[in-house]
């Protein structure tokens, strides 16, 4: 909140100071160009920088927003902020279903641009033809001196319009940031998959900041419609625009909460400098400056500006989170006590008759598993035998062709990932997908957050797990063994009441396993209902109290571990022969 | 005039099959994001247009084709080289901004260099008509779709037979089971770069022989392209061909018919609903769903 006040201290001097000294001839100018700019770069960076997907529709929603308000004041003579209203309610359902779309079809990355940028397109060849034929020449509004409809007689006015408009969308953003919903959006930006699996529902964090951002362009259309008195279709769904807005976001940073400011102010010195250049009147030439300069920044300043200023002022760009390595007083081993364990609540996991087929191939073929509170059980067989997938359809990443998935009394068959991660079903991955935007201790808080803790438990679970000095490292300095136990970790963060483990012991040291072992008997023993896919065969006998035997998508046998390993069938699938 | 509409169709469809083609080796098979390819395309058209007419009227068309061709080759060279080729190991985001970046400094250059109008191939290349019933299809259009098809068919056998073409697939099933084999990832990408940015330059140049293009035009084809590759489904082969027709067809049944305020958009709204419907593609319909997920 400190910081939310400072922030906002700030550019009150600021938008009062920069007037006086700048003079009318700035406000008249370049200093509204920017302000106005800021305000795009900034909204347009929540979608493209912070959830990680390129839409380019804000060019079309801010032209719907000033169309519209034109269309109610000049048609139908009322408030022109009845027609922005509407744009609105408009940007909520276009996208609501885009988001709708790019989730379940997972659109993501050149498509959902190209989904946009249609979108985009389709709603500009509409208000033109809605143009050609009702509002030839476009529509021309009076010129007037009316506050309530933000109609000033000069253009000073607009810088305030526009410094407020800004003011609340930085804001916005570093509450966002600062808040643990940032971490939510990075984590799914970074792995959607992982990050579903940990309870974050990927349509309302794709929906929010698309809807949001695009209300902003909506608002900006509107101002800039009463500033220009007229609203025309190649001046309002200007994909110029477009262009400058995405140029400001790279070149400030998209991931900074200063980064459309910054990059507008830097795209509006370039104008000017194209101007003196006199290269505006080369037909194409501006565009292509804002082309090369893209083109450099992702290649030689890739978090923009802001990261830049950040890494100068600070002195230090790389991070020195991995310095300490000796174990520390964060490290508990073993130390039962000091942390939780324990589930949510105790409850079955069962599942019935799951069958996946892809295509030709039936990868599972009728299983049915059950889990049970204090127990392990193993799941084994060898390569192919549908152990992965089997994990895959109970956590929900893949969808079963049939069968059921029961947690307790409450059926998750219809459930999707986050929702089945909520109900306490958790997982780790065969391979680990870690966040790797975040820092170690950051991703085991995303786990903490899915079973209701707080940054206190996902500490006090490193630590128990001996990985207490990692907590500052970023995922990218981690050893293969490291991001397993890493991995187990954010799981454990969730207090899950079903855990499944991939091959969890897969690369890790003779310390680690031996560490990870006392770990899944802590657990189980705390009342968790452990499933457990797993190759290392001495590990399995260590642990197991339940043993299935998976070969080509079918439950070959089950029971008692050394029961079954014993068994003649078993050893015929694992080594093809009968001796 | 309908069947001048069905005509108009598939000629265009046959082009679009071979855009969709490179689009989908890049994209769907290499997994590179290439913002730029419609200016491939657009490139490829506007210097075809310009060469001297020839004397010989099939010298003339296989001389502007080999120019789109290797013009579209040769920047999608450089393009992979100086940039794409540095970003891979960075995801799919900085890619795909970067492109965009090429194509607005592509696109800059061709309004120097050839003007912001659109241009077409001035010489009546292949003069004369071709009588289908009561129907005369212009020899030029003919020619255009003739060659769109047996293109995109030896691509086909291209992809299944050559060991390049083996090497693409088993990148694009498993990268790095691919490298471990031993197979250089880098130079596979700049050989499907330029395979891609090729059929882009060739599309154009079979589009420019009868449909005006000009320097702003890239994104509209990267976008056609993408609906294409969308509609018949990322993994497969067969099924994007299809739907070039499709999109082609339904393209021209809208401008004939549809009434404006929907003209323009008719086409996404059909590949909308198709998507919905065969979210995987019209390749769903005989491959199953899964293996192109």
């Amino acid at each position: 909140m400190k910081r939310l006040g400072l922030v906002a201290g700030a550019m009150l001097a600021l938008a009062v100071v920069l007037p006086l000294v700048v003079g009318r001839a700035g406000t008249e100018g370049y200093l509204t160009d920017w302000v106005r700019l800021a305000v795009l770069a900034t909204s347009f960076i929540w979608i493209a920088g912070l959830a990680g997907r390129l839409a380019l529709s804000h060019h079309a929603f801010l032209g719907l927003g000033g169309y519209l308000a034109a269309i109610a004041a000049f048609e139908f003579g009322i408030h022109p902020l009845v027609g922005v209203a509407a744009a609105i309610g408009a940007v909520l359902v276009i996208t609501w279903l885009i988001s709708a779309a790019s989730v379940r079809f997972r659109i993501r990355d050149l498509s959902f641009s190209l989904l946009t940028i249609a979108l985009a397109d389709i709603l500009r060849h509409t208000f033109i033809q809605v143009e050609n034929k009702w509002f030839v020449g476009g529509i021309a509004l009076p010129l007037q001196d009316d506050p309530t409809r933000l109609l000033f007689m000069d253009r000073t006015g607009y810088f305030y319009v526009y410094a407020v408009l800004l003011a609340g969308c930085v804001l916005a953003h570093v509450w966002f940031a600062d808040s643990p919903h940032g971490r939510k959006l990075a984590a799914i930006r970074d792995d959607d998959t992982a990050a579903e699996s940990f309870g974050q529902r990927l349509l309302r964090w794709t929906f929010l900041p698309y809807a949001a951002a695009s209300i902003v362009a909506v608002l900006v259309g509107f101002v800039t419609v009463q500033e220009q008195l007229s609203a025309r279709t190649d001046a309002l769904f200007d994909i110029n625009l477009l262009i400058q807005v995405i140029t400001a976001g790279m070149l400030g940073g998209m991931r900074s909460r200063l980064g459309g400011v910054l990059g507008a102010g830097a795209v509006v010195i370039v104008d000017q400098l194209v101007i003196a250049a006199s290269l505006d009147d080369v037909a194409g030439a501006s565009l292509a400056v804002y082309g090369a300069l893209v083109v450099l920044a992702v290649m030689f300043l890739p978090g923009g500006l802001a990261e830049a200023g950040k890494g100068l002022l600070s002195r230090s760009p790389i991070r020195l989170g991995r310095m300490r390595t000796e174990p520390d007083a964060r490290d508990r081993v073993g130390d039962a006590g000091s942390i939780e364990l324990s589930p949510r609540d105790r409850r079955d996991l069962t599942a019935t008759d799951v069958r996946v087929v892809f295509g030709g191939v039936t990868a599972v073929d009728g299983v049915s598993v059950v889990a049970r509170p204090g127990r392990i059980h193993a799941i084994i067989g060898p390569n192919g035998a549908g152990k992965t997938t089997l994990f895959n359809s109970i956590t929900g990443v893949v969808a079963a062709t049939s069968g059921r998935v029961v947690i307790g009394d409450h059926d998750l068959t219809a459930d999707g990932p986050a929702e089945r991660a909520r109900q306490g079903v958790v997982r780790t991955f065969q391979i680990p997908r870690l966040f790797e935007s975040l820092t170690v201790a950051e991703n085991v808080e995303i786990g903490a957050a899915a079973g209701g803790g707080g940054p206190d438990d996902a500490r006090s679970v490193l630590g128990a797990l001996g990985i207490g000095r990692l907590e500052m490292a970023t995922v990218g300095e981690l050893t293969s063994g490291e991001r397993r136990m890493v991995e187990l970790a954010r799981a454990l963060a969730a207090r899950p009441s079903v855990l499944l483990v991939d091959e969890v012991f897969a690369g890790l040291s003779p310390q680690e396993a031996q560490l990870v072992t006392e770990t899944l008997r802590r657990v189980k023993d705390a009342g968790v209902a452990v499933l457990l896919v797993e190759h290392v065969l001495s590990a399995v006998r260590a642990l197991a109290d339940h043993l299935y035997v998976l070969d080509q998508g079918r439950l070959l046998q089950e029971g008692d571990p050394h029961e079954v390993l014993g068994s003649r069938e078993v050893r015929m699938a694992y080594l093809g022969q009968s001796t | 005039m309908f069947e001048q509409t069905l005509i108009a169709a598939v000629t265009t469809g046959a082009i679009y099959a071979v855009l969709a083609a490179g689009f989908s080796l890049a994209m769907g098979t290499m997994s590179v994001v290439d913002f730029a390819y419609g200016t491939y395309v657009v490139l490829g058209a506007l210097v075809a247009a310009t060469l001297p007419t020839m004397d010989s009227a099939v010298v003339d068309v296989v001389a502007r084709l080999a120019v789109g061709l290797a013009t579209g080759g040769l920047a999608a060279a450089v393009v992979y080289a100086v940039v794409l080729l540095r970003l891979t190991d960075r995801g799919h985001l900085p890619q795909l901004i970067a492109t965009l970046g090429i194509a607005l400094v592509v696109q800059g250059g061709m309004v120097q260099a050839f003007g912001a109008n659109a241009v077409s191939t001035k010489s009546e290349a292949l003069p004369g008509a071709f009588r289908l019933g009561d129907v005369a299809v212009p020899n030029s259009r003919v020619a255009a779709a003739v060659i769109g098809v047996a293109i995109v068919i030896a691509l086909g056998f291209y992809l299944s037979r050559s060991r390049t073409g083996k090497a693409w697939r088993a990148v694009a099933a498993n990268p790095r089971g691919a490298v471990l084999s031993g197979m250089s990832l880098p130079r596979l990408r700049l050989l499907a770069g330029i395979a891609s940015g090729a059929l882009a330059g060739l599309a154009g140049a079979l589009l420019v022989q009868y449909l005006p293009i000009s320097a702003f035009q890239g994104l509209e084809y990267l976008i056609i392209a993408f609906f294409v590759v969308a509609l018949g489904g990322m993994r497969s082969t067969v099924g994007p061909v299809l739907a070039a027709f499709l999109f082609a067809l339904v393209e021209a049944l809208a401008n004939a018919y549809a009434p404006d305020l929907v003209k323009g958009s008719a086409v996404y709204i059909v590949v909308a609903l198709s998507v919905v419907l065969l979210p995987t593609g019209l390749a769903t319909l005989w491959m199953g769903k899964e293996r192109l997920a």
